[in-house]
């Protein structure tokens, strides 16, 4: 299966399981009933649209495998490309995840450091370990600089600074 | 009348106002001229900051960044053919075949010339006509208001990509993040799902910097990781390695080769700004359209595609032509009819201002010094990239791996900043992930931004409608107004998709 199909059929489940839970949601759920405008009226009409551009998505995939069959349409890459950017991009977000949680622990500005030191050698093709050291200390200088004295945001105490 | 327009234009020229625009616009070129980061990325990032602000310094730091990165998406175009914006695409096309035959120099100014007339006429029928509209929106009741809501919606799902079902789709799932909290009639809580930190809702800026900044910078990462972009920046030396040998003085944009593309501009910026106006249309077809008209009105039609100066200043001028009009919605009837119109409701918003009629009577100096403003960052675009275009397209050099994790970092702590709450980052993490999902599924994140913009507005009209109607769904179909909104909006899809499909 090539690259667009895949995508487009998980597009469809994400579209149509938001959609039927959403309304099952909404014929058990706890919702709050009121004459001629209950609170439900507006994610309902969502819900119905999701199911609707789920079921569209489906059938124009169905009229182009169809097109594919008869020889029509070219071929993509292989569907691995989707999963490696995906998995690429949750351990990316989990980081950030562990960058907060840092921030509230340990302390904005080594938080800070640490954290963009470690992206920056990752992600940054052939960076000398002079780079990987001195960018994260300016990127740390501004962060204290604009979001301590500039702004003076208030975190709660943590274990460093 | 004279008062205000004294008074406004105190506030707009202000020292500090002059120099939050300058800022802006340096800012938005800079991010504009590097592939994959954009001038609304930049906007998002910036919202948390225009608390700490005054309303005209914002403006004028947002404005110019919005500018700055229209022109700013040109140049990765122009140097190295990879559009630094979606709505360079079509300038690439030109852009990058002059340069290949030793004329970056006339490309780029070409492109700076172009950019600057279709903004500034953009802008022109913004202030000429936000204002009359805004009187109209005033007389709606809440049938015409939804039949707007819903318009606006339709036109921006079916044309952010092409996408009908996708943009439709996308947009459910705006409105319905936008339902998350308590409900404005019976107060009882709404989609919580048991968690307390939701009861108030989504705010504007964890949801909007998530969707965009953070989606963004970790697909360029993940690509990044993955190396891809060492595939780009191999290939980025090498397109700058031909340009050693170059004169520069050769390739100066003459005075009668700038007349000859003046057609072609204007073309761009009527296209431009008429398509700019309608809610999802958006910058990448304004361009595609113009260069298409130009070139069949053009003496040289053979020329296209083979580094026309007439095909850059069509595309150019229509892309940045939608810069003044795609508040016309915005300011007439509250609707964000872009993505970068949503930001900058958004940034609205957080100064304490609700776009649509009521903004212009109720801020009427801010909103005139914005309309300065506006035609201001015109000049400083057109100043500062007559200076500093032989450095810009070096911009593009700059390697992804150092800024990517800086614009991380500072989105997370600026989230946190804005409302020193902790529920907000975690917020701006979800929108992250379902942004990068969106992403990664090609749904396109304007219609997305847009329903969770107006989601209440249009809930509130639906069911003041409903209540008016007596739970009657006719109701909706009973005004002449409400009407002609769905013709229109069914009409212009339609006219837009045949577009589509010849441009493919």
């Amino acid at each position: 299966m090539n690259r667009t199909m895949v995508r487009e059929l998980l597009s469809v489940a994400l579209m149509l399981s938001l959609g039927v839970a959403g309304l099952v949601h909404i014929q058990y759920g706890n919702w709050r009933v009121a004459p001629l405008v209950p609170s439900y009226i507006m994610p309902q009409t969502a819900y119905y649209f999701l199911i609707a551009s789920g079921i569209w998505v489906l059938a124009m995939l169905g009229l182009e495998a169809r097109r594919r069959r008869q020889g029509h349409g070219a071929d993509e890459g292989p569907a691995q490309d989707l999963v490696a950017i995906g998995l690429a991009s949750g351990l990316m977000l989990g980081g950030a995840v562990v960058y907060f949680w840092m921030v509230l622990n340990l302390g904005l500005i080594v938080s800070t450091y640490l954290y963009n030191a470690l992206l920056i050698a990752v992600l940054a093709p052939g960076a000398r370990t002079i780079s990987i050291l001195v960018v994260p200390l300016l990127v740390a200088a501004v962060v204290w600089l604009l979001f301590i004295q500039m702004i003076g945001i208030t975190l709660p105490p943590s274990l460093l600074f | 009348m004279l008062d205000l327009v004294i008074e406004a234009s105190a506030l707009a020229f202000h020292p500090y106002v002059l120099m939050y625009v300058m800022l802006g616009v340096l800012l938005g070129i800079t991010l504009g001229a590097i592939p994959g980061l954009s001038g609304d990325m930049a906007i998002a990032l910036l919202l948390p900051f225009v608390f700490f602000l005054e309303p005209a310094m914002a403006m004028g730091l947002l404005v110019g960044i919005y500018k700055g990165g229209l022109f700013g998406g040109s140049i990765a175009a122009i140097s190295f053919g990879v559009p630094g914006t979606p709505g360079a695409a079509a300038t690439s096309i030109d852009g990058y075949q002059a340069k290949l035959k030793g004329k970056p120099s006339k490309a780029l100014h070409t492109a700076l010339y172009s950019s600057v007339i279709g903004d500034t006429t953009s802008d022109l029928v913004l202030i000429f006509i936000a204002v009359p509209l805004a009187a109209v929106a005033l007389s709606f009741g809440p049938i015409e208001f939804f039949a707007l809501y819903a318009f606006s919606l339709m036109l921006i799902a079916a044309l952010s990509q092409g996408m009908v079902a996708k943009g439709l789709a996308v947009a459910a799932i705006g409105v319905l993040l936008a339902m998350i909290g308590r409900d404005p009639i019976t107060g009882s809580a709404r989609l919580t799902f048991g968690m307390p930190g939701l009861s108030g809702g989504l705010s504007l800026i964890p949801v909007l910097i998530g969707i965009f900044a953070i989606s963004e910078v970790v697909v360029q990462g993940a690509k990044l990781w993955r190396r891809k972009v060492d595939d780009l920046m191999d290939d980025v030396a090498e397109q700058a390695s031909l340009l050693q040998g170059y004169d520069i003085r050769k390739d100066q944009l003459s005075w009668k080769e700038f007349k000859a593309t003046l057609k072609a501009t204007y073309i761009g910026a009527a296209v431009g700004t008429f398509i700019g106006a309608l809610p999802g249309a958006g910058q990448s077809l304004a361009a595609f359209m113009s260069y298409g008209l130009a070139q069949r009105f053009s003496k040289t039609p053979e020329e296209f595609g083979k580094g026309s100066l007439e095909g850059i200043a069509s595309a150019e001028s229509g892309n940045s032509a939608t810069a003044g009009s795609t508040f016309i919605p915005l300011f007439a009837f509250g609707i964000p009819g872009s993505a970068t119109a949503a930001l900058f409701g958004a940034a609205f918003i957080l100064m304490g201002m609700t776009p649509g009629p009521s903004l212009l009577n109720d801020n009427t100096e801010i909103i005139y010094a914005l309309f300065f403003t506006l035609i201001f960052a015109n000049l400083v675009n057109l100043v500062l990239g007559k200076i500093l275009l032989p450095y810009y397209s070096r911009i593009a050099m700059i390697q992804p791996g150092y800024l990517i994790p800086a614009v991380f970092i500072l989105a997370i702590v600026g989230t946190y900043a804005a409302n020193n709450s902790v529920v907000d980052v975690w917020v701006l993490l979800f929108a992250g992930v379902l942004g990068v999902t969106l992403r990664l599924l090609k749904f396109p994140l304007a219609p997305l931004v847009l329903g969770f913009i107006i989601g209440p507005g249009a809930e509130r009209a639906l069911r003041q409608s409903m209540i008016m109607g007596g739970g009657d769904w006719w109701v909706l179909v009973k005004s002449p107004i409400a009407i002609g909104f769905y013709v229109a909006a069914v009409a212009l899809i339609l006219l837009f998709t045949f577009a589509l499909r010849a441009k493919k």
